[in-house]
């Protein structure tokens, strides 16, 4: 099978070049687009967990839950996100894989219970890259229910538009509309402060929710609800998992600073203002965010917030992409086409699969919740699960790469832990009510994962055997050669160094050989484009056979025919109408005995089939084309 | 490939034993019953209710309106179900077969040529067919176990729970065939509708001027004087016909006389009765109108009769999911939707098939409704406007059978159908008005089946254009071989086939690209029987063709795994030497390419493409040993 590799991402933006300010701008778009967007429901949904318990939400219920989320946002975000995990970056990437790989290298070993953290939390984001753009458009569009009622019934219908825009765009490419992303983000913070100083400073009563006590006191005399609610409360920082994953694009001070100097007190003054607004008029719950406005300010800030929160989802759809790739690379997913959509920079890539499962996902969650407060439900478990795991990480990091001692890391991670804790299981609270979700999403991308590892392992060792390097073949061919056909066979394979199945199939099932034979394998470059003098690369092996490597640029599409008329000013006599390619197929069927159940074979078996097939864009004539197909029994 | 057989569409949902035509006819008017007016017959659950609530529009359900309702029910069980489908459509069969499907081969054979409207018309009607099995399901058996509410209200959060394990139950037991329990949904159903009708009758007399609503002026009037509401009620009103249809689709399982019999004697009357009982006790109790139909019972009874009521809801979804699987089975036949593998889940009926596929899809397609409705109430807007399609459908196909085939006056005919039609098209358009609350889920269902028949039909048309350029007949290429032989290597090439007249792709490559022949060459076809097994003495078929070729055909039955070398195995007997290993199985492939200029646009191209490759592949079954296979792929563009 050709195989074509895909190149490692460079980093988009480069860090010498670019400036910090432009950096900070950038991270602002991209980073904090999910936290940023979550004032429009954290704290009503907070309020309503009260509420809704039949308890009042008086002015303590208010001054505690403000407490609860400042000091979630410092705690959780500033203490442990921007403070401590910032510093623990892989060659300065970030990322809960990231992670993975530095404490498994510290430890010195590919510990298994690393590699399963690792997917736990890769699967569990999937559950996050669907919930987050449902949940944020829909509390972005349901500011019009504020303007007038007349609206209610269209919110889901213009939730499903908007939505099916922003996937529908992905593949053109974000590059050039992603230059706007940080300016809007930044005049989205701005309107939040803004709008939160004006009420805040009419009752400034409000700052008194900086002391913990509040919260504390709230926990304390509400019990159970005031677990409840916290499970809500943490919706206000969902999304600061970004902020670590997205490291290696912006750098740690532009992403420590945009944090501390604009998202961080632009949320605060935001929730301290909606706070002031409840207690000042407790109807106000209805929509706390959106009736901070003025009237006349609500149809622009409604824009404003869709597009906020569009900026979230296009962060979280690109992040989904990039652990996808992440994943086929380490083996964990079945390969799929990746599409660049950009010249410039290796990282912008679609994966047209991820982005029609993620489609279909989200429009499944808004047609069955409907309104972002039944969904808030469903939010938080996937987050508070990755957080617990990142925890984990981070503590065995600390231990062996920092070198603290065993209770120098116990005491600073455990405090951490303990947070990342108590908000898993106030979430776990909401598991009937829509919880489930992202935690049966997230165990179906683990059974596939771990199927996918495991079918590989069987498969390797299986075809192992059959195995034979080319140079081996080729001297024995000599020696003792078979029956020659006129004619040129090229034979496609991913692997130059041993002898392709098609060629092996050749010789065992029609016992003859061709008069001229090629091993053909097509590399893909980790540059955009390659010039023409350095396409092909002959070397011959034997009078009657040699090797061709073909490489293209990660932005070409390849075309074999093109390639192999320059390889004819090389040399090589290359007549394509008595040329026949060969490429070597495998049809997987399920065996009786194998190391997995039936069913595993069988999903095993599918992913194989959906596997994205590289020589399919070869725009070789299908005329000439052979299949040759071996059955494995897996 | 090979050729899936043309089993004989015969379901027999029930065991008819060899006995006197009496005892024949009894035997089969039961089982009728139990399979085809499950649907209808769960109707009471929720259809009356649903009507009421639309009628009275959030006032008071006056007589006016009580009357309106149970008259409008009542005519549409005579005028729809009576005289449409029991009187007429059930005379127009496709040689003993019903349904949309085969009122549309009939009205094509009459007619003498393919016409793009027939193939329209049947296309659609049994798109939306499908689109209202997944729907079937999750509606009654929702209202069965919402009687839970009134017995024991505590327990209003377990309903959902309950409905989805029992749906994914139901679901799950598909692959191990219905034949045993069969034979129960007959008698359960019966009960079901004796219990019905008793416990309508009880009722009556609380207030037996209910029985006014006889006279369809009551329905007249009150559709006049309300206008909109009207209508909604009328989408409403519907919900007690949907299922009617699904009489004539099984008409060829049961024969005419034991559904009209059923219909008539049983399943009419019980039905008349219980709406009855139910206008009776809202009439005299207002506030029953929250749930009428298990009001009706008494306390003592009301759980045996949420039971009983789940029982015949499950044996109502089994129904719609058989007659989905047997839908499917003819449109792959009628060369519709690409082949699935289809399991034959009975020895004694071919009928009794399972489609794996198919189960998955519709139990999703249900689960998510249930997810998205979560109430029968919220369900019955998305119910009504698939089967109003179907029943439109059957009517405009109904009238070329009664004008061509019966040979009628076409001004007969249309005298006949215009007025059923102009029924059909009131209560679609009544059905369209729910289009925005949930009506859109069975109709987006639908549109993708359709989307999906029409794909696969011009891509096969395509594929067929292309390849039918480079098929040659075996003899020609025999003849041209023997004048100019190419290099014979030794060893025995079987080539498996589903057409052994042309020369098999596979073996057109090895000459092409390979320019070999083998010594010994074999056409290999297998044939599945309409019989359950075959015997090891009609096995095997050798016909020798020419010194280098002969052609084999192995015949295996349709509840056997395909097992070559065991039954190659017989074939040395036959004479033919044949050693499996200096032997190679070569399978042709066929790798489909989008094409930049084809008939259809690129996305179709893909869909082609994708359904294409779903297609089952029934040589995966066929157990030859893996490393003597050679699987010869040919790239093609559509």
């Amino acid at each position: 099978m050709a195989e074509v590799t895909h190149p490692q991402t460079a980093v988009p933006v480069e860090h010498g070049k670019t400036g910090f300010w432009a950096l900070t701008l950038g991270s602002i778009g991209v980073v904090y687009g999910d936290i940023g967007t979550s004032p429009l429901y954290a704290l009503r949904e907070s309020v309503l967990a009260v509420t809704d318990s039949g308890q009042p939400a008086d002015g303590q219920a208010v001054f505690g839950i403000l407490s609860l989320i400042i000091w979630a946002l410092l705690i959780v975000v500033t203490a442990k996100y921007v403070v401590i995990l910032l510093r623990a970056d892989n060659n300065g990437e970030g990322g809960t894989l990231a992670l993975m790989a530095l404490a498994s290298r510290a430890l010195g070993r590919r510990g298994g219970t690393l590699v399963f953290l690792g997917i736990v939390s890769g699967a569990l984001f999937y559950g996050d890259a669907i919930i987050t753009p449902a949940l944020s458009v829909l509390s972005a569009i349901e500011g019009l229910k504020v303007v007038t009622p007349a609206f209610d019934h269209s919110i889901v219908p213009i939730t499903v538009l908007i939505l099916f825009a922003l996937f529908a765009v992905q593949s053109r490419g974000t590059a050039r509309v992603a230059a706007f992303f940080g300016p809007v983000m930044l005049v989205w913070f701005a309107t939040l402060a803004v709008s939160g100083f004006w009420h805040a400073m009419r009752n400034p009563v409000v700052l008194a929710a900086f002391n913990p006590a509040y919260g504390m006191a709230f926990l304390g005399s509400h019990r159970l609800v005031g677990f409840v609610t916290l499970g809500a409360v943490f919706l206000a920082v969902t999304g600061c998992e970004a902020l670590y994953a997205d490291l290696g694009h912006f750098g740690r001070n532009p992403i420590r600073f945009a944090w501390l100097f604009i998202a961080l007190p632009a949320l605060a003054i935001n929730y301290l203002g909606q706070g002031a607004l409840v207690l000042a008029d407790p109807k106000a719950i209805e929509n706390p965010f959106f009736l901070l406005y003025p009237d006349w300010a609500l149809i622009p800030m409604v824009v404003m917030a869709t597009a906020a929160t569009v900026i979230a989802s296009q962060a979280v759809i690109t992040g989904a992409y990039s652990l996808t790739r992440q994943a086929i690379q380490l083996g964990l997913l079945p390969r799929m086409e990746i599409r660049h959509t950009s010249a410039a920079l290796a990282g912008q890539i679609y994966l047209p699969r991820v982005n029609v499962l993620l489609l279909l996902g989200v429009l499944l969650l808004v047609a069955l919740f409907r309104s972002s407060g039944a969904l808030a439900s469903a939010y938080g478990i996937a987050v508070t699960g990755t957080m617990v795991v990142t925890t984990m990480m981070a503590f065995i990091v600390v231990n062996k790469v920092w070198r603290w001692s065993l209770a120098g890391a116990a005491l600073l991670m455990a405090p951490f832990l303990f947070v990342d804790l108590t908000f898993l299981a106030a979430n776990l609270l909401k598991v009937f009510e829509g919880g489930w979700i992202p935690l049966a999403l997230g165990a179906a991308v683990m059974t596939v994962m771990y199927t996918w590892r495991r079918g590989s392992r069987i498969l390797f060792e299986k075809t192992r055997k059959h195995e034979t390097p080319l140079v081996d073949l080729v001297k024995a061919l000599e020696r003792k050669p078979p029956q020659r056909v006129p004619g040129t066979a090229v034979f496609l394979t991913s692997d130059p160094q041993s002898a392709p199945t098609a060629l092996l199939h050749s010789l065992k099932h029609y016992k003859v050989l061709h008069k001229h034979n090629v091993i053909l394998t097509v590399e893909t470059d980790p540059s955009p484009r390659v010039p023409e003098a350095e396409r092909v690369h002959i070397e011959p092996l034997s009078p009657t056979f040699m090797r061709v490597v073909l490489r293209f640029g990660f932005m070409e599409t390849p075309n074999v025919p093109g390639a192999l008329a320059i390889a004819r000013k090389l040399g090589w006599q290359f007549d394509i109408m008595s040329t026949s390619f060969f490429l070597s197929r495998r049809t997987l069927r399920p065996a009786k005995q194998s190391g997995m159940p039936r069913w595993q074979d069988r999903m095993f078996i599918a992913l194989a089939r959906t596997a994205n097939d590289a020589t399919d864009y070869f725009q070789i004539p299908t005329g000439r084309v052979v299949e040759i197909g071996t059955q494995v029994s897996i | 490939m090979v050729t899936s057989p043309a089993v004989s569409p015969r379901d027999d949902g029930v065991h008819v034993g060899e006995s006197s035509p009496a005892s024949r006819l009894a035997a089969l008017t039961l089982g009728s019953v139990g399979v085809v007016y499950g649907d209808i017959g769960t109707s009471p659950l929720y259809a009356f209710r649903e009507a009421l609530h639309a009628a009275q529009d959030g006032g008071q359900a006056t007589r006016i309106v009580v009357l309106g309702v149970l008259s409008m029910i009542l005519w549409s069980l005579i005028v729809v179900v009576t005289a449409k489908y029991v009187l007429i459509l059930l005379r127009a069969d496709n040689n003993g077969e019903g349904g949309t499907l085969s009122l549309t081969a009939l009205a094509t054979r009459v007619l003498g040529r393919r016409t793009t409207l027939v193939f329209t018309l049947g296309m659609i009607g049994a798109s939306m067919f499908l689109g209202d099995s997944v729907i079937t399901p999750a509606i009654s058996v929702l209202s069965a176990v919402e009687g839970l509410n009134i017995a024991l209200p505590a327990s209003s959060h377990f309903v959902l729970p309950i409905t989805i394990f029992i749906l994914i139950a139901l679901f799950t037991v598909q692959s191990r065939g219905t034949a045993r329990v069969a034979a129960f949904f007959g008698p359960v159903m019966a009960v079901w509708f004796v219990s019905i009708a008793v416990a309508g009758a009880m009722h009556i007399h609380e207030d037996p001027s209910v029985l006014a609503a006889i006279n369809p002026l009551h329905a007249v009037t009150f559709l006049y004087h309300h206008g909109h509401i009207g209508l909604i009620t009328l989408g409403l009103v519907f919900l007690a016909v949907t299922g009617g249809e699904a009489l004539y689709a099984d008409l060829g399982h049961f024969g005419r006389v034991p559904i009209q019999s059923a219909w008539l004697g049983l399943v009419l009357p019980s039905l008349l009765m219980n709406y009855f009982g139910q206008g009776a006790l809202v009439l005299a109790h207002p506030d029953a109108i929250e749930n009428p139909f298990y009001r009706l019972v008494p306390d003592s009874l009301l759980l045996p009769m949420i039971v009983l009521a789940t029982a015949a809801t499950i044996i109502a979804s089994q129904a719609v999911i058989t007659g989905a699987f047997s839908l499917v089975r003819q449109a792959i036949q009628l060369g519709l939707l690409p082949r699935v593998a289809i399991v034959h889940t009975s020895e004694s009926f071919a009928g009794q098939i399972y489609i794996p596929r198919v189960n998955t899809a519709l139990l999703i397609g249900v689960l998510l409704l249930v997810g998205m409705f979560h109430t029968s109430s919220a369900l019955a807007s998305a119910y009504g406007i698939a089967v109003s399609t179907t029943m439109v459908m059957d009517g405009v196909l109904g009238f070329i059978v009664i004008w061509r085939l019966w040979n009628w006056r076409w001004w007969q005919a249309a005298l006949l159908i215009i007025p059923f039609v102009i029924v059909d098209s009131t209560f679609l358009a009544a059905n369209l008005l729910k289009l925005f609350e949930g009506a859109w889920v069975p109709l987006l269902f639908g549109i993708a089946m359709v989307l999906l028949i029409l794909t696969w039909r011009r891509g096969t048309a395509i594929l067929f254009a292309k390849t039918r350029r480079s098929e040659v007949p075996l003899e020609t290429l025999l003849r041209s071989l023997e004048k100019k032989p190419p290099h014979i290597v030794p060893g025995t090439a079987v080539f498996l086939t589903s057409d052994p007249a042309s020369a098999p792709t596979a073996l057109m490559h090895n000459l092409k690209h390979n320019k070999v022949l083998h010594e010994h060459n074999v056409i290999l076809t297998i044939v599945t029987a309409d019989t359950p097994r075959v015997n090891d003495d009609e096995r095997v078929t050798i016909t020798p063709v020419s010194p280098h070729f002969s052609r084999i055909a192995l015949k295996f039955g349709y509840m056997e795994s395909p097992n070559v070398p065991k039954a190659l195995a017989v074939a040395r007997k036959l004479g033919w030497q044949f050693d499996i290993m200096s032997t190679s199985f070569f399978l042709s492939r066929r790798a489909l390419k989008p094409s930049a200029h084809s008939g259809m646009p690129r996305w179709q191209d893909r869909l082609f493409i994708g359904m294409a490759k779903s297609a089952s592949d029934a040589t995966d079954f066929f157990q030859i040993p893996t490393g003597r296979v050679v699987e010869v792929g040919t790239q093609v563009t559509v």
